[in-house]
């Protein structure tokens, strides 16, 4: 089959590799119809994550059909069409059983590599490198996914293949990022026009919220959050976040500041080059400018949902107006598993639809191009996906 | 987790000279892959790990003791590792308690048969398919859902033993302390070949202790030996 492969950092390869097979009893194998790009992704590509290895394939938000299921598999059949977990969990330790399903014990077959960085390891991931278990991803025409019974939802009939591949990752996450810290009637800040950012603030009028703020700087991002998730789009580059909002509350902050970035946040002026300078020689492996300002925005006593993509170590981390101001800060990878029903039934309702978040068709073959654009021209375009089988 | 040494590590002191230290290291790696092909001898792997040893170190056991500077008693390296399995405790003890069980999870063991209520036959298979090593075992230990423990009989090639303590974790299930001690092969020779050996067998009983865990609860072991990748 083809796959889209890690070749090194900045450079990706269509390699011709053998089909995958069932390994353990609950495997299965997906056809993939669509496999998405992800703002994580580009973590990897650009050299900040350790343990990408040359071959690898990458990818992890995808939908497909079922055409192989090994012996342990109960609840799937062959032709079923599902949407895939990007976060490989096991269904039986403590933290699945808890639906904690990024924190999953047993995923993680490299775990000692990830446990010498954060104490413990967590669940796997596909396509995420060697530290999330070195499982092989989804920009290709299969894939096997493990603990398929647990990973693997199927796509109501109402629904297309388009419209359930977000359920996979970017909505999820964006709705944990609200789930962990909405309250009817708050006002939520989301730092991060990016899939996971507009995601985050659709969620929020899912768990109640009054109103609604989304920053970026990209104004072509900022553009399909008004039109889609009904959220009022701030630029950053064009306006005193601080001040806005501490207007739009009556001088209060808003009761939720969600950080929709992560680790390669960017700022304006001598914050933005210094972290930048950093993070090029190593002194620092995540830039927090996003999270800084979210702190400093958020109402004393506010809720921190923190859902962007953190690696390593970061400077210059605001932890007094953190501990000063009461805040909570509330922090995970996605759990998926938990989220993937409650999000396909409200697809189904109407309540919801993430399917603007998808301005770009590629094959596979215009991987390197798709990639090189989603990185630099982030003010024209909010996530390509490939479709392997044609 | 953790390793824990019984006695304290010998002397690093140098005590082979810069052109020995050469020859040493040609020689052993030389034996050492003399004796992993063709006709497999277990002696020239020993030796050849013991002149690379001590090639690369500079430390030559043998010498140090024969100038009385280092005599030590057999070298034991214990290796402690507890991991909480969500599991009910009479379940995981009664999974271990079944001897013939522990292949399904120690991936170096390929069979362990059980020959009465004390005694079993345990084989394991030597890396690099140098074939089989076999010996026999004995319980020593065994109360109900707390304790189980195992020792090599007296002249094993491999000379293990090893306990394991379960105990109630709670709504987290059952905690597993185990114990690993592995004895180096009797005299100074085994001593050197224990010190290459030891992170390896670290790792190893560690992925064991984990092993175990993934199987118990999910019936299977996660790998991706055998999936696709750009680099085959």
């Amino acid at each position: 089959m083809k796959a889209l492969c890690y070749i090194g950092t900045n450079k990706l390869n269509v390699e011709t590799v053998k089909d995958p097979e069932i390994i353990n009893p609950q495997d299965a194998i997906i056809r993939v119809v669509y496999s998405s790009v992800c703002g994580s992704d580009l973590h990897y590509l650009h050299g900040y994550v350790p343990a990408m290895k040359e071959g690898d394939i990458i990818g992890h938000e995808f939908v497909g059909e079922v055409v192989e299921v090994g012996p342990g598999v109960s609840k799937l059949a062959i032709g079923d069409r599902v949407v895939v977990a990007p976060n490989i969990g096991c269904g039986s330790c403590y933290h699945c059983e808890h639906d904690e399903w990024s924190l999953c014990d047993n995923s993680n077959q490299e775990g000692f590599l990830e446990e010498k960085m954060v104490g413990y390891p967590t669940g796997a991931f596909f396509g995420c490198s060697h530290l999330f278990g070195g499982y092989a991803g989804s920009h290709a025409e299969y894939i096997r996914v493990p603990y398929a019974d647990h990973g693997c939802f199927k796509i109501p009939e109402a629904l297309s293949y388009e419209q359930g591949l977000f359920v996979s990752d970017a909505m999820p996450t964006g709705y944990m990022a609200a789930d962990m810290a909405v309250k009817p009637g708050d006002i939520v800040a989301v730092w991060g026009a990016g899939a996971v950012g507009q995601m985050s603030a659709l969620s929020a009028w899912l768990k109640g919220a009054s109103r609604v703020f989304i920053i970026d700087k990209h104004s072509y991002r900022l553009g399909l959050a008004a039109a889609h998730t009904r959220s009022e789009a701030l630029n950053y580059e064009q306006t005193d976040i601080l001040e806005v909002l501490k207007e739009a509350t009556g001088g209060r902050g808003p009761d939720v500041c969600i950080d929709a970035v992560g680790m390669e946040s960017n700022s304006t002026g001598f914050e933005d080059f210094y972290d930048k300078a950093k993070q090029a020689v190593k002194i620092q492996s995540d830039r927090t400018s996003a999270l800084r300002q979210a702190i400093m925005a958020c109402r004393k006593g506010g809720m921190l949902s923190v859902i962007g993509v953190y690696s390593g170590f970061a400077d210059k981390f605001p932890l007094g107006p953190l501990v000063i101001k009461g805040l909570t800060l509330k922090t995970g990878m996605v759990h998926a598993q938990k989220y993937i029903p409650t999000l396909l039934e409200h697809i189904q309702k109407g309540e919801a639809d993430p399917t603007f978040l998808k301005t770009h068709q590629w094959s596979l073959e215009q991987g390197n191009e798709g990639y090189k654009l989603f990185g630099k021209e982030r003010n024209s375009i909010l996530r390509g996906v490939f479709s392997p089988g044609q | 987790m953790g390793k824990q040494h019984l006695d304290n590590s010998p002397s690093q002191k140098k005590n082979v000279s810069k052109p020995e230290r050469i020859l040493s290291s040609l020689a052993g790696g030389a034996l050492l892959a003399n004796g992993l092909i063709g006709k497999k001898s277990p002696l020239k792997i020993l030796a050849g790990g013991f002149l690379l040893y001590r090639g690369l170190t500079g430390n030559c056991p043998a010498y140090s003791a024969a100038a009385k500077l280092n005599i030590r008693h057999p070298k034991n390296i214990t290796i402690k590792t507890s991991l909480t399995v969500n599991k009910p405790i009479a379940e995981v003890y009664a999974f271990w308690r079944n001897l013939e069980n522990l292949p399904l999870f120690m991936k170096h063991l390929e069979s362990v048969q059980v020959t009465d209520r004390i005694t079993s036959i345990w084989r394991a298979k030597v890396p690099g398919r140098l074939g089989t090593v076999e010996w026999k075992s004995s319980l020593f230990l065994d109360q109900e859902n707390e304790r189980i423990g195992w020792r090599s009989d007296e002249g094993a090639d491999i000379m293990n033993s090893g306990t394991v303590h379960f105990k109630d974790g709670g709504k987290f299930g059952t905690e597993i302390h185990a114990i690993i001690s592995y004895h180096a092969p009797a005299g100074i020779l085994g001593e050197g070949i224990g010190r290459l050996l030891n992170p390896i067998f670290e790792g190893m009983v560690q992925e064991d202790i984990k092993n175990f865990k993934r199987y118990i609860e999910t019936g299977e072991i996660p790998t991706i030996e055998g999936q696709p990748s750009g680099s085959n």
